[in-house]
């Protein structure tokens, strides 16, 4: 437990103290004031509009910066060298996995949170549109969603120990996830045995994000179960661990 | 006595694979090896010879292909006996983002050794190391010195009974140079185990005990200091009659 909050620890510090890491979110801040600017253009639905616009720039800032991060996660440690003085201690290379990619879920947590606060401040004059409860289930699946594919980036960097390869398939498989139902569809609809092939390996590889879709309930009378929030936190824990698995894994079998 | 470091017949292939072909090159071939625990070992060779790939190896960083590395009568890796190990690198692998402190007290968690323990340990080893008033500054501020007084620190914060040393003294200033050999002389003193790679001969001569030479990989000589000391030269003249460059590079033909 020693080693793996010291990972924590030491994750959360590298990421705060990097400057891209701020100017990213600095980045964030600058895209919700933003925000403002573009609501004024839809004043029947302004507050509407920010609602909206301010989820998706936390989620895609928090997605931006957890594909980048993850990717070079172990890999910079690799080309640096710094993975040296840390696998020559008596350190199980999964705790190393999981601390690391651990620190980098709080680190871009409390950003996203920071940017939730800052969204608040922006939407408070505004007339309420949702109630807090409601804002607070759409801001947590916009976090279940990064560490879907902070996991994923994690062990495709692993995998193709090429940052650029790993964030091209990170962000091929993120697209392809949001379009899970229509890509079975199509593989239903075909006659074609490689297409089927296909589009069967990555329905059940990609993520399915429509779970996490809370943001298309907001506005409806009917918004999901107590069933449908535990189900998607299995489905997060459970892909999650599956993805950290994979990285252990081929981790564990790397030479230095 | 079990020896702290055994090799035994270990070899090291490295396969690499480019667009489905495989390429091969040999690391370390058929190395055997007995280090005496208490003694200074050097392990001397060209670049390319093998060296950093045996330090590896011990380290638990690079699987052999074939052999065992046994430290302290323990198959590597082993956790227990990476909590023994301190590790010098040849260059200071530190993270820039931490202070000096910070990274010290980092290794030390790592090294396990007990919280109610740690701030003495690291204040101690901050003190014999000199920079006691420069730890709260960011080792990315820091001069190559500090770099190489911190990259001590973090190998010797646990205590180690075996240090391992890969090219502690390359691109280092004189002076610099005479606190590494100071530094082994101290553990010397303190009876544990020093194990380096090199291939400054004089330095070499100066501090160890017994040296291996590596050529191409395998293990071309074993001398012992008696063999050496007082003649001033010999062990650079085996060095040269023994080792051959591996990359196809011919002889200087200015004489």
């Amino acid at each position: 437990m020693d080693h793996f909050l010291l990972l924590v620890q030491d994750t959360w510090r590298e990421h705060i103290r990097h400057r891209i890491y701020l100017s990213l979110f600095l980045f964030g801040f600058a895209l919700l004031g933003g925000g403002l600017i573009i609501s004024a253009l839809a004043i029947e639905e302004r507050a509407r509009l920010m609602m909206d616009f301010g989820l998706a720039a936390i989620e895609f800032l928090g997605l931006i910066t957890i594909v980048f991060v993850s990717v070079n996660l172990v890999l910079t440690e690799m080309e640096n060298r710094t993975l040296y003085l840390i696998l020559s201690r008596p350190l199980p290379r999964g705790l190393y996995i999981a601390g690391r990619f651990a620190g980098t879920l709080l680190s871009i947590t409390v950003a996203m949170a920071a940017m939730a606060v800052l969204h608040g401040l922006l939407l408070w004059p505004l007339p309420h549109t949702i109630s807090l409860s409601h804002y607070l289930m759409a801001w947590a699946c916009a976090v279940g969603k990064i560490a879907v594919v902070g996991s994923l980036a994690l062990a495709l960097s692993l995998f193709s120990t090429s940052a650029p390869t790993a964030m091209t398939f990170t962000l091929f498989l993120w697209a392809i996830g949001h379009f899970s139902e229509e890509l079975k569809f199509l593989g239903q609809k075909s006659a074609n045995a490689l297409v089927k092939t296909l589009v069967w390996f990555f329905y059940h590889v990609a993520p399915n994000f429509s779970y996490f879709n809370y943001r298309d309930f907001l506005y409806s009378p009917h918004p999901p179960s107590g069933a449908w929030f535990f189900y998607l936190a299995c489905y997060t824990v459970g892909y999650t661990g599956i993805c950290l698995w994979v990285a252990t894994f081929l981790f564990s079998r790397k030479e230095f | 006595m079990t020896p702290a470091i055994q090799l035994d017949n270990v070899t090291k292939i490295y396969r690499r694979s480019h667009l489905g072909r495989v390429k091969e090159s040999v690391g370390v071939s058929d190395l055997t090896l007995e280090i005496r625990a208490g003694e200074v070992f050097g392990l001397l060779g060209l670049n390319g010879s093998g060296k950093t790939t045996t330090l590896k190896m011990l380290l638990g960083l690079l699987r052999p292909t074939q052999g065992t590395a046994t430290l302290f009568g323990r198959v590597m890796p082993d956790p227990e006996v990476l909590r023994k190990i301190g590790y010098l690198p040849d260059a200071a692998y530190l993270p820039k983002y931490l202070t000096g402190e910070e990274a010290v007290w980092f290794y030390a968690t790592l090294s396990q050794i007990p919280k109610q323990k740690r701030r003495a340990a690291v204040e101690a080893i901050l003190e014999k190391v000199g920079m006691t008033a420069a730890a709260k500054k960011k080792i990315g501020d820091y001069s190559k010195g500090m770099f190489q007084r911190i990259s001590m620190a973090q190998a010797l914060v646990h205590d180690p009974e075996l240090l391992i040393m890969d090219e502690p003294i390359t691109g280092l200033d004189p002076l610099a140079v005479r606190e590494v050999r100071q530094l082994v002389a101290w553990l010397k003193q303190q009876g544990r185990t020093v194990f380096f790679s090199s291939h400054d001969i004089s330095e070499v001569e100066k501090v160890c005990d017994r040296i291996a030479i590596l050529a191409n990989g395998k293990l071309v000589a074993l001398m012992e200091q008696k063999e050496w000391a007082g003649q001033e030269g010999k062990l650079e003249s085996v060095f040269t009659a023994t080792v051959k460059r591996s990359e196809g590079i011919g002889a200087l033909k200015f004489s």
